[in-house]
C-alpha cells in the first residue's frame, strides 16, 4: 500500500471553555487520505467533523497526536515546507457567502492565495485566477463583481476556484454544499468530480448528508462525538454497515424507490455534550443495543472485515450474519 | 385582510427631509472648506487690525457682521477663525485616529495580554473628563491651541480605539479571515491592510465625523476659557468668548460664532450617517 498523502494519527483537539475546563471536540481520531481518493467524513452537528478538517489544515490547535503530510510530521515543518504544505492543501468552506471578503472583488479573492504566496507577477496571477474561475464555470464578467452580487452557487464556485489557484493536491471540503439547495448541490458535486479528474485532486469531503457523501466518496468514515465509529469503503458501509450509529444514519435516508424492507431507526434525543461525554461507548446513551458493558468500556476501532473497521463492543454478535461468523452461544 | 405596505406620506416626507438635510450638510461643509482655504482672500479687513474709533458697531455695509470691542471686523475674524477652528479640530481628530486605530486593531486582533494592557491604559485615559484634562495639560504646558488640541485628541482616542477593537473582534471569527489564514495570509500587509481595515473602517469613519463635531466644540470651549487660541488670533471659540463679554452692548454678535459652530457640528453628524450609507458594500 502506498504511503498516505495526508494522515491524522490519534489527533485530539481541545478548546478551553472557562476556567481550567475544556471541551474535547476531537478525541483521538486517526484518518488516512490516500492519493487520488475521495474520503467522506460524515457525522451529525457537533460530532467534530469540521474540527477534524481544521486540525488537518493547521487551523485548530492540536492537543495530542500528529498530522502527517507525505509521512512527515507537519508540526516539525520549517517555513518553506509549511508554505508548500499550505499550497498543497486547500479548503472549501461551508458558507459560500461568509468565506468571501465582502469588500473584495471575486478576482481579488480568488487571486489572493497567489498574492500571499508571491507567485509570479501580477499579470500571471490574474491569468491563473481567471483560468480557475473559468474552470469552475464562472464567466469573465464576474471577475469584477462583489460577493453580494453573486448567487449562492456562483459564490461557492468562486470559493472552489480560490482553493484551486495554488494547484493543490488535496481539497478539504467542509460541508461545501450544505448551504445550497438540492439542484445546486448536484451541480457543485458534479463540478467537484470534474475538477478532481482535471486537477488530480485528493478530496476530504465532510458532510452530514450521507447521500451527498456516498455519491462522491470512495471511502467513508463515520464520526460520533469526536470519535470515528466506523471506517469502510462506501459500498461496504452502505451495503453492510457494522455499527449501530451508521445503521441509524443509513436508515434516516429517504429513498425514492424504497420498498421499506428496512425499518427506520429513529435516534432519541440529541448528541450528548462533548464537555461531559458519557462514559464507555460514546453512543451508548442513544444506542438501542447498548448493554451494561457499553457504559463501561470504550470500544476501539477494530478492523472486522478487510478494509472495514468498526468501534462497537457487540459488533460480533450484532452483525454475525454480515461478518459471516457464527456466534458461540 | 391584506394590507399593502405602501410608503405613507410621513415616511416619504421624512425621506425628503433626510435628503434635504444631507444636501444642506454638504453645502455647509463645502462652504467651510472653501473658507478654510481662501480665508485670506475673502476677508475684507485684517482680522487683527484694531480701530478704537469704531468699536462694537452693528452690522453694516462696510462691516458686514459689525465690529468687536477693539474695533476689529467680525466678518474677517470669523473667516480667519474658521481656518483656525477647523484645522484645530482636524488635528485633534487625526491624532485620535493615529492613536486609536492601530492600538484598537492590535487589542482586538491579538487579544490576551496585549488587549489587557491597552484596555487598562484606555480606562485610565477615559477616567479624565476631556475638558479637565485639557485644562490640566495647558496649565502645565502653558496655554496654546496646539497643546490644547493634542490633549483633546488624546482624550478622544478611546472612542476610536474601542470601536476599532470591537469591530476587529467581531470580524476576527469571520470565515473569510479563516480562509485567508488557511492559505497563509498573516501580518500587516496580508491580513490587516487587505481584510481587517476595510471591514472595520465604516463605523470608524462615522465616528470620525462625529468626533469632528466634538472637537470643534472642544476648541470653542477651550478658547472660550482662554486655554486654547491666544489673543489676538481669531477662532470661533475666541470670537464667542469676546462677544460674550460684551453681550449687553452688542447682543447680536454672540449668535455669529454660535451659528457657525452649531451648523458645522450638525453637518458633520449628518454626513457621518451619510458616510455609513455610502460605504455599504451592497451599494457598489
Amino acid at each position: 500500500m502506498t504511503e498516505p498523502l495526508l494522515s491524522l494519527e490519534n489527533v485530539s483537539v481541545r478548546f478551553p471553555i472557562g476556567r481550567r475546563r475544556h471541551v474535547t471536540a476531537v478525541d483521538g481520531v486517526s484518518l488516512e487520505l490516500r492519493e487520488g481518493e475521495t474520503l467522506g467524513l460524515i457525522g451529525e452537528s457537533g460530532s467534530g467533523k469540521s474540527t477534524v478538517a481544521r486540525a488537518a489544515m493547521g487551523l485548530a490547535p492540536i492537543a495530542e497526536g500528529t498530522v502527517r503530510w507525505r509521512g512527515k510530521d507537519v508540526s516539525t515543518f520549517n517555513a518553506k515546507e509549511r508554505r508548500a504544505f499550505s499550497e498543497a492543501v486547500q479548503m472549501v468552506f461551508q458558507d459560500p457567502h461568509s468565506a468571501l471578503d465582502p469588500r473584495r472583488t471575486i478576482l481579488q479573492s480568488v487571486r489572493e492565495p497567489l498574492d500571499v504566496m508571491g507567485r509570479g507577477n501580477k499579470k500571471d496571477r490574474r491569468e491563473v485566477a481567471a483560468k480557475a474561475l473559468e474552470d469552475v464555470g464562472l464567466a469573465t464578467q464576474m471577475l469584477s463583481r462583489y460577493p453580494h452580487q453573486l448567487s449562492g452557487g456562483q459564490k461557492q464556485r468562486a470559493n472552489i476556484a480560490r482553493a484551486l489557484v495554488t494547484n493543490p493536491k488535496v481539497l478539504v471540503c467542509d460541508e461545501s454544499v450544505a448551504a445550497l439547495d438540492v439542484a445546486l448541490q448536484a451541480e457543485i458535486l458534479n463540478l467537484l468530480q470534474d475538477l478532481k479528474a482535471e486537477y488530480d485532486l485528493t478530496i476530504l469531503f465532510i458532510s452530514h448528508d450521507l447521500s451527498v457523501v456516498s455519491y462522491l466518496a470512495d471511502r467513508i468514515s463515520v464520526m460520533y462525538l469526536g470519535n470515528i465509529v466506523e471506517n469502510a469503503t462506501t459500498e461496504s458501509l452502505v451495503e453492510q454497515s457494522l455499527h449501530p450509529y451508521s445503521e441509524a444514519l443509513l436508515s434516516a435516508q429517504p429513498l425514492v424507490h424504497d420498498s421499506s424492507e428496512g425499518r427506520r431507526i429513529v435516534l432519541k434525543g440529541d448528541i450528548p455534550s462533548p464537555v461531559s461525554p458519557p462514559p464507555g461507548c460514546r453512543f451508548n446513551t442513544r444506542c438501542q443495543f447498548a448493554q451494561e458493558g457499553c457504559r463501561e468500556v470504550k470500544p476501539d476501532l477494530v478492523e472486522v472485515l478487510p478494509g472495514h473497521a468498526s468501534a462497537c463492543l457487540r459488533v460480533d454478535e450484532l452483525y454475525a450474519d454480515r461478518l459471516g461468523r457464527t456466534v458461540a452461544s | 385582510m391584506a394590507t399593502v405596505d405602501t410608503p405613507t406620506t410621513s415616511t416619504t416626507a421624512r425621506r425628503k427631509v433626510g435628503r434635504l438635510s444631507v444636501t444642506i450638510s454638504y453645502a455647509i461643509l463645502a462652504l467651510v472648506a472653501f473658507v478654510v482655504v481662501f480665508a485670506g482672500v475673502l476677508a475684507p479687513f485684517d482680522p487683527n487690525k484694531q480701530d478704537l474709533n469704531a468699536i462694537l458697531l452693528p452690522m453694516s455695509g462696510e462691516h458686514w457682521l459689525g465690529t468687536d470691542d477693539l474695533g476689529r471686523d467680525v466678518f474677517s475674524r470669523m473667516l480667519h477663525g474658521t481656518r483656525v477652528s477647523v484645522l484645530a479640530a482636524l488635528l485633534a481628530v487625526a491624532l485620535s485616529v493615529v492613536i486609536g486605530l492601530p492600538f484598537g486593531i492590535a487589542a482586538g486582533w491579538l487579544g490576551g495580554v496585549t488587549d489587557l494592557i491597552i484596555m487598562r491604559i484606555v480606562d485610565a485615559v477615559m477616567s479624565f473628563p476631556a475638558i479637565v484634562l485639557a485644562i490640566g495639560i495647558t496649565a502645565t504646558m502653558g496655554p496654546d491651541i496646539i497643546t490644547a488640541m493634542i490633549s483633546v485628541g488624546i482624550v478622544m482616542s478611546p472612542a476610536i480605539l474601542r470601536l476599532a477593537r470591537a469591530q476587529t473582534m467581531a470580524i476576527r471569527s469571520e470565515t473569510y479571515i479563516e480562509a485567508a489564514t488557511s492559505f497563509g495570509a498573516r501580518g500587516l500587509r496580508r491580513m490587516v491592510v487587505p481584510h481587517v481595515i476595510p471591514n472595520i473602517i465604516q463605523p470608524i469613519l462615522v465616528q470620525v465625523a462625529v468626533l469632528m463635531g466634538f472637537a470643534l466644540i472642544a476648541e470653542a470651549s477651550l478658547s472660550f476659557l482662554q486655554l486654547g487660541v491666544q489673543p489676538p488670533t481669531a477662532s470661533w471659540g475666541a470670537v464667542l468668548s469676546r462677544s460674550y463679554t460684551f453681550l449687553d452692548q452688542a447682543p447680536m454678535q454672540i449668535f455669529i460664532p454660535g451659528i457657525a459652530i452649531a451648523s458645522t457640528v450638525f453637518a458633520f453628524n449628518i454626513i457621518g450617517d451619510e458616510i455609513q450609507r455610502l460605504l455599504d458594500p451592497k451599494r457598489k
